[in-house]
């Protein structure tokens, strides 16, 4: 089995087709994904351990699980990331997929943690395996696999919820069976993303492709490695710009289900909000695949800049939509819809971005890094957003006041991370790697 | 360039790998679909007071 999981093993032969790739990776992400439907568990662990744990620290101590899960996923891709370049994308994926099984078998338990470290190992891996087999296409390769990071929540929250129903009818412990359950099912879903993933051969090229096509400045031809590259302004910049683009979304997804019931108090009930919720997620994860393939066309800068400077007019306009003012459901989904479809797209365009920056030799190892920028804004985004409506609710205030504060902070911070892309320029010559031997495609990592 | 002897994926392969992730992607489409739709089965009236209010979120 190890030799298996070996880099060498995972080499594709010739006439293996490139479109067998985005079924492993999505086999990963919509698995990890799944992280993201935490939420239909919350209720039925709080009436769990409501026995047992003091009602006072309940939902905060239940809340817990999900923030150390997210902190574990960024903190595990920017530790090993570069342990991923060497070992190969199979190795890392198959590991992922024993911690992430086990994770459900060890939370069925009854232990807090979720998952564990190297979950997030699964997210990186299969994004730079792509990169490689779609170099003419390194932004619609990213979006097909991150856009299953996004489709996750849309498999697991129906899954979660219907196994629950299912053991709670058999008169069984509905959760940690359901975690069982769900551990073996997402192990062997991940499996096959193992099996299937193949990195290409040295030198391959797709057909037809010379890779010599240059029409972008900030498109390099040579290489940075991890070490040189966190030394770079633009890793930065990118940090930056990532950073802005997550806390703003994050503003509206960590909130959406209250929002959209304040905004249109009494008319929007808890069932329809969920109906919003739900519809979100399917906008975050076409997002994922829309903008990034998009960027192939009209480049990667030129993407985030719509993100910014489009997210700050609709972010803007957000608040005007609510019941005392335009009264408009319709017209408030479908800005809030196309702000997330830019919160994806921000997520499944980075990887190519910093592709095209720091070439695909060390993609890996510098997107992994780069997620901490995401870490962060899971931090910052929500502690904005509770901090202002703690504030409105603290002091007795109208709550639907709260949210054109909120909305308009998320504005600002897209003008900084519009300012960010903006100083977005080629790498300097002297962070490239000397031996230019490398192909930035190929199984050269 | 093709080589004549080169064993090509068949396109049998393809449909299956596809099939494996699309389908429980589409299983959860559906019934988020389902689920969302329920949002624009509620028109809202316009609004006379907004009252201040606690909670809820």
């Amino acid at each position: 089995m190890a030799s298996f999981l070996d880099r060498e093993r995972s080499v594709a032969p010739e006439g293996y087709s490139r479109w067998l790739v985005p079924p492993a990776a999505l086999a990963i992400h919509l698995a990890i994904g799944q992280v993201y439907s935490f939420s239909v568990f919350k209720t039925p662990l709080i009436q769990y351990f409501a026995p047992y744990v003091s009602a006072a620290n309940l939902n905060k101590d239940i809340g817990y699980i999900f923030s150390v899960a997210i902190a574990f996923l960024g903190i595990s891709a920017a530790l090993f990331g570069a342990w991923l370049e060497k070992a190969g994308p199979r190795r890392a994926m198959f590991y992922a997929a024993i911690c992430f099984g086990s994770g459900f078998l060890v939370a069925a338990a009854g232990v807090a943690l979720h998952q564990l470290v190297l979950v997030y190992l699964g997210y990186i891996s299969p994004v730079s395996t792509l990169i490689k087999w779609f170099p003419d296409r390194p932004g619609l390769a990213t979006g097909l696999a991150i856009m299953g990071f996004g489709g996750g929540a849309m498999i697991g929250s129906p899954l979660g919820t219907q196994l629950m129903a299912f053991y709670r009818g058999r008169g069984e412990p509905s959760i940690p069976a359901t975690f069982v359950t769900m551990g073996v099912l997402y192990f062997l879903f991940m499996l096959f993303g193992v099996f299937m993933i193949r990195v290409p051969r040295e030198g391959w090229k797709p057909e037809g492709w010379s890779g010599t096509k240059k029409n972008n400045a900030l498109i390099t031809t040579h290489n940075v490695n991890v070490s040189q590259a966190i030394r770079t302004p633009q890793f930065y910049l990118l940090w930056i710009a990532l950073f802005c683009n997550v806390t703003a979304g994050i503003g509206i997804l960590e909130d959406a289900s209250p929002m959209i019931q304040d905004f249109f108090r009494g008319h929007i009930l808890a069932v329809a909000a969920g109906g919003f919720v739900g519809l979100l997620s399917i906008f975050n994860m076409a997002g994922r695949f829309f903008w990034a393939s998009t960027s192939d066309f009209i480049g990667r800068k030129r993407t985030y800049f719509i993100f910014f400077l489009l997210g700050a007019v609709l972010f803007f306009l957000l608040p005007l939509t609510r019941g005392d003012h335009l009264n408009s459901v319709p017209l408030f989904v479908t800005l809030a819809a196309i702000i997330i479809s830019m919160y994806g797209g921000g997520f499944a365009t980075i990887p190519a971005y910093l592709k095209d920056l720091f070439g695909g030799y060390n993609v890996s190892a510098i997107h992994g890094r780069l997620l901490t920028a995401w870490s962060t804004a899971g931090i910052v985004g929500p502690l904005i957003v509770n901090g202002i409506l703690d504030h409105f609710v603290a002091n007795h205030l109208n709550k639907q006041d709260a949210y054109p504060q909120i909305l308009h902070i998320m504005c600002g911070l897209l003008i900084v991370g519009a300012v960010a892309n903006l100083l977005v320029t080629p790498v300097s010559q002297q962070h490239w790697m000397k031996e230019q031997a490398l192909e930035p495609v190929g199984a050269a990592h | 360039m093709a080589i004549e002897n080169t064993r090509r994926s068949s396109p049998t392969a393809l449909g299956l790998t596809w099939a494996i992730v699309v389908l429980p992607t589409l299983w959860g489409l559906t019934y988020t679909v389902e689920n969302a739709l329920k949002l624009f089965r509620n028109s809202p009236t316009p609004v006379t007071v907004a009252q201040p209010q606690t909670g809820g979120r």
